[in-house]
């Protein structure tokens, strides 16, 4: 299993070629005297905002999304600043939780937080949260109708939630391509899918499939008996040593598990596969609030959405292409492949969809 | 006379009062403070889950709602959902019970009264699983014990023999979690037993009764406080256990209650008020098991150490000494070397999936120490090694001596307000921890003394929620001291703080080391409680390894785990020294 560990190497080497290729702002631990932030010819932070956050010199980033993804985007970020990142990586229901206590308090450790879930980042801005970042003009632009909530937050990509088999397991020529072929009675018990409640990702994962996969189709999966985790990454683990052969699997989980070794193949089915945006907010009692905006801003630059696309991520740029997943490209985000449901649509359906989905597969909780 | 008689109550009233008032000032001072002290480490948290339970929203700084109490949240627990998880978990406590005592039992009373072979080494056999977390225990198990991808299974298929291990099912929850909680009941009833005094049996058999009954008329009803107090103790923890339930139990799809409310309030949107108001059923039904206990034990007393020597007499087992050795010997392997071994293959093997176990061993590069490495090498890893250390001595300490102020008070004196100490203590218990840690965090927001992202938080938080575990030690050691020992030295004219220092604490020196020790291994081993308070400066080790359990980096979690085990192995060995050194 060494092409594992080739794998981690190459998307690390890709990830810093990717930031080369860009130029990014020649602003690394090299210029001492204040500068701008520049990527790829985009300001993003101007000479007062960058030194004085390179004068507070670190930021504190709460987040939702997976541990491998997060790492990534920070080790890059701090390469081009010099500005160090603490990750404190939590479920996104934990996440929101631990927020709306600390921000009662008003003792909110968060510099930036990424969460996803409609109902979650409605709920933390709502609560005070967040504060006000004024995005760069190119940076803006690029990043158009992500801005939400008047410029509170704003979406960082679109996460792609699809299946994936654990190929060491699966037989050549048995795999399955679409979500039609997991109602196959072969993966009777050993199918695996990840609880509704789980958050944002889960319940666009369940819109998609009662709308365009079939109304009945989670009937007809349940009757496999699938086995029901918690949480996506516990259910990678599961499929990753086998313990279930076919698992619903969010792509950048999918893609760093496969950085690590995991013999994990994911699917690009015809049907299409469910996209749910992360969101970003600068916190609103940032102890770094310099480091933070330029974190935040830097989150829409063209080297951090580069980064969202290795990932298997949906970039909110048009402009940095659309993921790839080993060999496969997946479908243009226009093309209809990805389903993407606005906020609105996503609330109006998240209990009704949750009730049903414990219904049929008999779920207390 | 009668002048005298006239005169005396005249000349001595205001003295005679002001001293009655003194008195009743001084009774009352020293519970007063106790009980204000365990108010606000644990019934604030306890107001705070109880007030969400009939609340509309989760309580939370800046957002105290009353007006729309309610009790929707308690058709909840009626639901048929929760029933069910209310069975589960009765049915799992009570079999994980039964088998943790007859583990525990059997081992202490091997190691404490009989002339087993290697009886030294089995009595480590007893506490080594101590060392193991329960999660990590469970870890290692789901890694060993799966059906499809289990280590055991796919041994079992590398000799060409079918895979029958399963341990993702009820009957594998009970067994990981008796695995785990009988080192509990080892050590209250070996305690028991070796202080046990031997008059009373030797006085049984002088006169004719055979050793059979001896065993069953003097010895086991002497053990009896603590035989019920592990019993009790470890159905209530077995019941609350949630990591064990959440990684055997969540694979199997067994239900039980800690893991509903753990749903529940991850579920979006976190249902915390419904939550509550199922850990407010569970809360009931401890306190009745508790307020039983005392009942049983109230009816008699236990006295079995006195101011006379003794050594306890070694019964000779003939034929079984080495059955039983045998017996001790499997209980270690399944629930030390084997998850020990697994855990390291897993966190040595080159790649998460493992096709072949005997395989991986012909194979050159198969195994690799880079997770081990990663690790050791990481900053995070570091820093929470140090807070775990420097937070499970002092809340170590620090519990250790409120449980020997608290215990003495409900057992040794009349002042009032025993009881309610007594219950308060024991309330956290009946918490489910992941409750409690809810509790405990709004708590210490609203709490105008700024302890919230320090190491301080965390360390009251494990006093608070370990409060039962340190009152129960020192309470049965208490028990079992005969206080006319300390009562003569008061009579000979010691002060009584002087006679509890010079002459009780002495002889609890034992009990009182051992509670610190069970302390300080169930503050290392604390997962689900500093789970909510921590932030980025106070990361625990176990909370590190939940992290990358959680987020599915199974291989560091394993590394972890076992660099975690050595420094809780490190760290008792360390603690036993010096409690050796103590009592020289």
């Amino acid at each position: 299993m060494k092409a594992g560990r080739t794998d981690r190497k190459s998307l690390a080497t890709a990830v810093a070629a990717v930031l080369a290729l860009a130029g990014c702002g020649g602003s690394g631990g090299g210029a001492s005297e204040a500068a701008k932030l520049e990527v790829g010819g985009e300001l993003i932070a101007d000479e007062q905002l960058f030194s004085a956050a390179k004068e507070e010199g670190s930021l504190v980033f709460y987040t939702g999304g997976s541990e491998h993804s997060e790492k990534a985007v920070t080790d890059a970020f701090t390469e081009a600043t010099g500005i160090e990142v603490e990750t404190i990586r939590l479920a996104p229901n934990k996440l929101s939780e631990r927020v709306l206590s600390e921000v009662g308090a008003k003792k909110l450790g968060a510099d930036v937080i990424r969460i996803s879930g409609e109902d979650i980042i409605v709920a933390l801005a709502k609560a005070g949260s967040f504060q006000k970042a004024p995005l760069q003009g190119a940076v803006k632009t690029a990043a158009g109708d992500a801005i939400e909530d008047d410029g509170l937050y704003f979406s960082s990509f679109d996460r792609v939630y699809s299946f994936a088999f654990n190929n060491a397991v699966v037989p050549k020529g048995q795999e399955p391509k679409n979500w039609a072929d997991l109602l196959d009675p072969k993966w009777r018990g050993k199918l695996g899918i990840v609880q509704v409640g789980a958050g944002g990702s889960t319940a666009a994962l369940t819109r998609f499939q009662f709308d365009k996969v079939g109304d009945d189709y989670l009937k007809k999966f349940a009757a496999n008996k699938p086995r029901i985790f918690d949480s996506s990454a516990g259910q990678t683990d599961a499929l990753t040593r086998g313990e279930v052969s076919v698992a619903t699997m969010p792509v950048a989980t999918g893609v760093g598990a496969i950085a690590d070794g995991a013999p994990l193949t994911i699917a690009v089915p015809e049907e299409g596969a469910a996209g749910y945006p992360f969101y970003v907010g600068v916190g609103a009692q940032a102890p770094s609030p310099n480091a933070a905006k330029v974190f935040a801003s830097w989150l829409l630059s063209k080297d951090a959405q580069k980064i969202a696309v290795q990932q298997g991520d949906y970039p909110v740029r048009a402009d940095v292409g659309t993921p790839k997943v080993g060999d496969t490209t997946f479908p243009a985000a226009d093309s209809g492949w990805l389903y993407r449901i606005d906020a609105e649509t996503a609330l109006e359906h998240v209990e009704e969809d949750a009730k049903r989905w414990r219904q049929i597969f008999g779920y207390t909780g | 006379m009668t002048s005298q008689t006239a005169e005396k109550p005249v000349r001595n009233r205001p003295p005679a009062l002001r001293g009655r008032a003194r008195r009743l000032l001084r009774e009352i001072t020293l519970p007063a403070v106790l009980l204000a002290l365990l108010a606000l480490l644990i019934l604030a948290p306890v107001a705070l889950v109880v007030l969400s339970a009939f609340a509309s929203d989760t309580p939370r700084p800046g957002n105290f709602d009353l007006s729309g109490l309610t009790l929707d949240n308690f058709v909840n627990v009626t639901s048929a959902g929760s029933v069910k998880a209310a069975l589960n978990s009765l049915a799992v406590g009570v079999g994980a019970s039964a088998l943790a005592l007859l583990i525990g039992g059997f081992l202490a009373f091997v190691t404490a009264r009989t002339n087993v072979y290697w009886r030294g080494f089995l009595y480590l056999v007893g506490l080594l699983p101590m060392l193991l977390p329960s999660y990590v225990g469970a870890l290692a198990w789901s890694v060993l014990g799966s059906e499809n991808a289990g280590l055991a299974n796919i041994t079992l298929r590398d000799l060409g023999l079918p895979g029958f291990v399963d341990i993702n099912n009820i009957a594998g929850l009970i067994v990981v979690l008796a695995l785990y909680y009988a080192p509990y009941a080892f050590l209250l009833i070996h305690g028991a037993l070796s202080l046990m005094n031997p008059d009373l049996e030797e006085a049984a058999n002088v006169h004719g009764a055979p050793f059979a009954q001896v065993l069953r008329r003097v010895t086991l009803p002497l053990v009896t406080p603590a035989f019920l107090g592990a019993a009790v103790l470890i159905l209530v923890l077995t019941i609350e256990n949630f990591p064990v339930s959440q990684i055997i139990g969540g694979a199997a799809g067994v239900e039980t209650l800690p893991t509903y409310i753990y749903r529940l309030m991850n579920s979006t949107p976190s249902r915390g008020n419904e939550a509550a108001a199922v850990a407010i059923a569970l809360v009931a039904v401890v306190l009745v098991v508790t307020a039983l206990q005392r009942r049983m034990l109230a009816r008699r007393t236990f006295t079995t150490v006195s101011g006379k020597g003794m050594k306890p007499r070694r019964i000779d087992l003939g034929g079984w000494r080495l059955p039983a050795l045998l017996a001790g010997l499997g209980y270690f392997l399944l629930s030390t070397v084997l998850p020990v071994l697994s855990l390291a293959f897993v966190a040595l093997h080159d790649s998460p999936y493992i096709g072949t176990v005997l395989g991986a061993f012909g194979k050159p590069d198969a195994f690799t120490a880079e997770a081990f490495a990663d690790v050791l090498d990481s900053s995070i890893a570091q820093r929470a090694t140090v807070n775990s250390v420097v937070v499970s001595v002092a809340a170590a300490l620090l519990g250790t001596l409120l449980a020997f102020a608290v215990a003495y008070v409900v057992q040794r004196t009349k002042l009032p307000g025993r009881q309610p100490l007594e219950y308060v203590s024991m309330l956290p218990l009946a918490i489910p921890a992941i409750v409690l840690g809810l509790g405990l965090l709004w708590t210490w927001l609203i709490m105008p003394i700024p302890v919230y992202g320090t190491l301080a938080v965390m360390v009251i938080a494990f006093v608070a929620a370990q409060m039962p575990q340190g009152f129960r030690g020192v309470a049965s050691s208490i028990g079992q001291v005969d206080r006319d020992l300390e009562d003569s030295a008061v009579m000979h004219g010691a002060s009584r703080t002087r006679a509890i220092a010079t002459i009780t604490a002495p002889l609890l020196r034992v009990g009182l080391t051992s509670t610190f020790l069970l302390l300080l291994m169930l503050s290392m081993r604390e997962l689900t409680v500093p789970l909510f308070l921590f932030t980025s400066d106070t990361r625990l080790l176990s909370i590190v390894i939940f992290d990358d359990f959680d987020n599915g980096i199974l291989q560091r979690a394993a590394a972890t785990s076992l660099l975690y085990c050595l420094v809780i192995l490190a760290l008792s060995i360390l603690s036993r020294r010096f409690g050796a050194s103590e009592q020289r």
